[in-house]
């Protein structure tokens, strides 16, 4: 069977339904044929007892007319006759007119009752129509009996036989009573065929209850038999199907699902066994995973020991930096108090820079006339210069002189050794001019080395002034550079004095900010507190989770791959 | 020496100097004169570096030198020939006569030497002066030639001048033989 379970479950319904359609329709039918027969019943009975009725008042009637003839006829042999022809006319026209109108009831009941017997929906309306039929006919002898028994009372009547009349008058009352004692037992037999119709439609309704309940009761067992086919055709694929699944659940994933098919149950066949996969796969993963896991947990677990460790340091060192920043805040203070000494230090350097710059000035003042001073110098020096030449060439003249000297006591000591034994006190003198000679020689030789070295010196020293002249012209432009110096110096003193204000401001913001710094250092000490509990609590989490991983490893260990 | 000494002091006391030092020499001269050693006088000349002495018998002045004029196909110790108080003289040069190599300054002096003919002058650097120094240091010129034996007659070493004058040794020159080897 290759249906889906789907159109299977739709075909069942489709027939459940198409039962109880067909239940309904013959309900309906049943209904009709029940109101049909009431209708057709309450039609021919309402409508032949109302003939019987009127056929009953129509006899009444005769007999009234007979009678109002009868009496009018005893009224007239007693004496008073008036005007009893018209009278009787009168009696015996009506009297045929009424048994006219009777003979068409008659005549039209009959009738009716042989048709409706002919028509009559059940066997016991069959035999109530026929006793009805034959009570009619009963009727209708009495009414012929009473018709010719009438007839001849009323000739009499005409004829004013009262005699005849009082005879048959008895007569005709019996027949009379007879006519209606059998309309009464038409009646009668009428209301035993109402009976039978009643009987009939309960019939037809106890009919209609029992198929309606057989048609029930069908449609049950085919909706049990419907529910059983369906019942087979899913049922017992799913419960393999559940078979399967609790072999999965159960942890046995080396199964496949053999049923295949285009069906519903094929397809979550194909989807189950792709689910096993799967799950293999992920079981086979997770095993890694959960394997993974543990490896990961103890990492974690000595990470946090670790941790643990780190945060016990940092809980020292915050409490080191408090410390520290305590001495900060301590420093800071004595900066500012410094900062403070230096703005007035400064501003003392400020002044002293002023100060500074008018001796700057007069340095420069004193620079200009050095140099205009050594330039006299360097010019007293070369006239000082020239008179060393001209006591050099007075030193030249007395040298040659003192030569020339030196000679002439040589020449005289030679003179005087010629001269031999009278030339000894000659010699004498000669040798004391030779040694004034040399004398003078010496003494000319050292002014000469002495007026070298002043030649020197003096060289030396105007070299030396132009030197200082330099140095001066230098000195001034170094004290004009040292004026600007010592400007821009005042200068960057104010600034200085400027930026150590700012210091101090900056200093008192930071003394806020490092009491924020405590305050938070406060906030991180009891952070890192609250991280040891962390971290314990991570230890324990850890070690919550190692026992988490060896479980999971246990749970997937059940899974058979 | 003694001007150094005294120039930076007062008159008063470089005249007191000067008369001490002239005084203590005068003492000295006394004390040397008073021995009464034969001496022999030499006039110390300064060639170069050296030191001579010629005797001073032999010289008959000193004289500042004089340019002179030169004669073609002189020896090389010749400078030239020179006229002096209107005598012509011959002036050698004493350090050219001796080998040595002498400075071209004209500065020098010019010593004349007596009783020569034609008149000889010997061109020195400078005199120095004249030196006693005892006899015995001079050669006689007598004496056979020795091996090595130029004009040179002796040596005085230094310290020997009786003066005093002159400190230095200086060699003393034999006259003729100098001139024997340069005039013929």
């Amino acid at each position: 069977m290759s249906l889906s379970i789907g159109k299977r479950i739709l075909l069942g319904f489709v027939a459940a339904s198409l039962i109880v359609a067909a239940l309904g329709a013959y309900a309906l039918r049943q209904i009709g044929s029940v109101r049909d027969m009431t209708d057709l019943i309450v039609t021919r009975d309402v409508g032949v007892l109302r003939q019987l009725d009127d056929l009953g008042n129509v006899a009444r009637n005769m007999g009234l007319v007979r009678r109002n003839a009868v009496i009018a006829v005893l009224t007239q042999g007693q004496g008073n006759s008036a005007s009893p022809s018209t009278r009787q006319d009168d009696f015996l026209g009506s009297w045929r007119q009424n048994v006219a109108e009777l003979e068409r009831l008659l005549n039209t009941i009959a009738s009716e009752v042989k048709e409706y017997q002919s028509t009559a929906l059940s066997a016991e309306r069959v035999a109530a129509w026929n006793r009805l039929g034959s009570v009619f006919t009963e009727t209708g002898e009495a009414f012929r009996l009473v018709r010719s028994a009438s007839e001849q009372q009323l000739r009499a009547v005409d004829a004013r036989d009262i005699a005849t009349v009082e005879t048959r008058n008895d007569e005709v009352n019996r027949l009379h009573d007879g006519l209606l004692r059998s309309i009464a037992n038409a009646r009668t037999a009428l209301d035993g065929v109402i009976a039978a119709g009643q009987h009939s439609v309960s019939e037809i309704y106890r009919n209609s209850l029992l198929s309606v309940a057989i048609t029930v009761a069908a449609s049950i067992l085919l909706s049990i038999l419907v529910t059983a086919l369906i019942s087979r055709a899913v049922v017992r694929p799913l419960e393999d199907v559940m078979r399967f699944v609790a072999q999965i659940g159960a942890g046995d994933l080396t199964g496949r699902l053999n049923r295949t098919g285009n069906d519903e149950i094929g397809r979550l066949g194909d989807t189950l066994n792709g689910m096993v996969a799967g799950l293999s796969d992920l079981a086979r993963t997770n095993r890694a995973a959960t394997a993974d896991l543990n490896a990961a947990a103890a990492e974690i677990r000595a990470s946090a020991q670790e941790q643990a460790a780190s945060v016990e340091e940092q809980f020292a060192a915050v409490q080191e930096t408090a410390a520290t920043v305590d001495e900060i805040t301590h420093s800071g203070a004595q900066i500012s108090k410094r900062a403070t000494e230096v703005i007035a230090t400064a501003q003392a350097a400020a002044q002293t820079a002023r100060s500074g710059l008018r001796a700057a000035t007069d340095t420069a003042k004193a620079m200009e006339s050095i140099r205009e001073q050594g330039e006299a110098v360097a010019g007293n020096i070369v006239a000082l210069s020239e008179k060393t030449q001209a006591i050099g060439e007075i030193i030249v003249t007395v040298n040659d002189i003192s030569e020339r000297t030196h000679l002439l006591a040589l020449n005289a000591a030679i003179e005087a050794a010629a001269a031999g034994e009278s030339g000894r006190s000659f010699a004498v003198v000669a040798s004391e001019m030779k040694l004034l000679a040399d004398q003078a020689k010496g003494a000319t030789a050292q002014v000469r080395g002495i007026l070298g070295e002043i030649q020197r010196g003096i060289n030396a020293s105007v070299m030396l002034t132009e030197e200082a002249v330099k140095r001066a012209a230098a000195g001034k432009n170094r004290t004009d550079s040292t004026v600007r110096t010592i400007e821009e110096m005042a200068a960057r003193v104010e600034e200085g004095v400027q930026t150590f204000q700012q210091i101090v401001a900056s200093t008192n913001q930071q003394q806020l900010g490092i009491e924020q710094v405590m305050g938070a250092l406060q906030n991180i000490r009891q952070a890192s507190q609250q991280t040891a509990a962390g971290t314990r609590e991570v230890e324990t989490a850890s070690a919550n989770l190692t026992e988490l991983a060896q479980g999971l490893m246990a749970l997937a260990e059940r899974y058979r791959l | 020496m003694k001007i150094g000494l005294t120039a930076g002091a007062d008159p008063k006391a470089r005249t007191a100097a000067l008369l001490d030092a002239r005084a203590a020499a005068l003492a000295g001269r006394a004390a040397g004169a008073e021995q009464a050693v034969e001496t022999t006088a030499y006039l110390v000349c300064a060639c170069g570096a050296e030191r001579y002495g010629l005797p001073l018998a032999a010289v008959a002045g000193v004289t500042p030198e004089r340019p002179c004029t030169g004669l073609p196909g002189a020896p090389p110790a010749l400078r030239g020939i020179t006229a002096v108080a209107g005598v012509i003289v011959s002036v050698l040069d004493l350090a050219a006569c001796l080998g040595l190599d002498r400075d071209g300054d004209e500065s020098g002096h010019v010593v004349h030497l007596r009783a020569q003919e034609p008149p000889i002058a010997l061109a020195v650097d400078r005199v120095l002066g004249i030196a006693r120094i005892e006899p015995g240091l001079a050669r006689s010129v007598n004496e056979p030639e020795s091996l090595g034996r130029g004009p040179l007659s002796g040596y005085a070493p230094p310290g020997s001048d009786r003066t005093g004058d002159i400190r230095e040794g200086f060699s003393l020159i034999d006259v003729p033989t100098l001139l024997t080897r340069h005039t013929t």
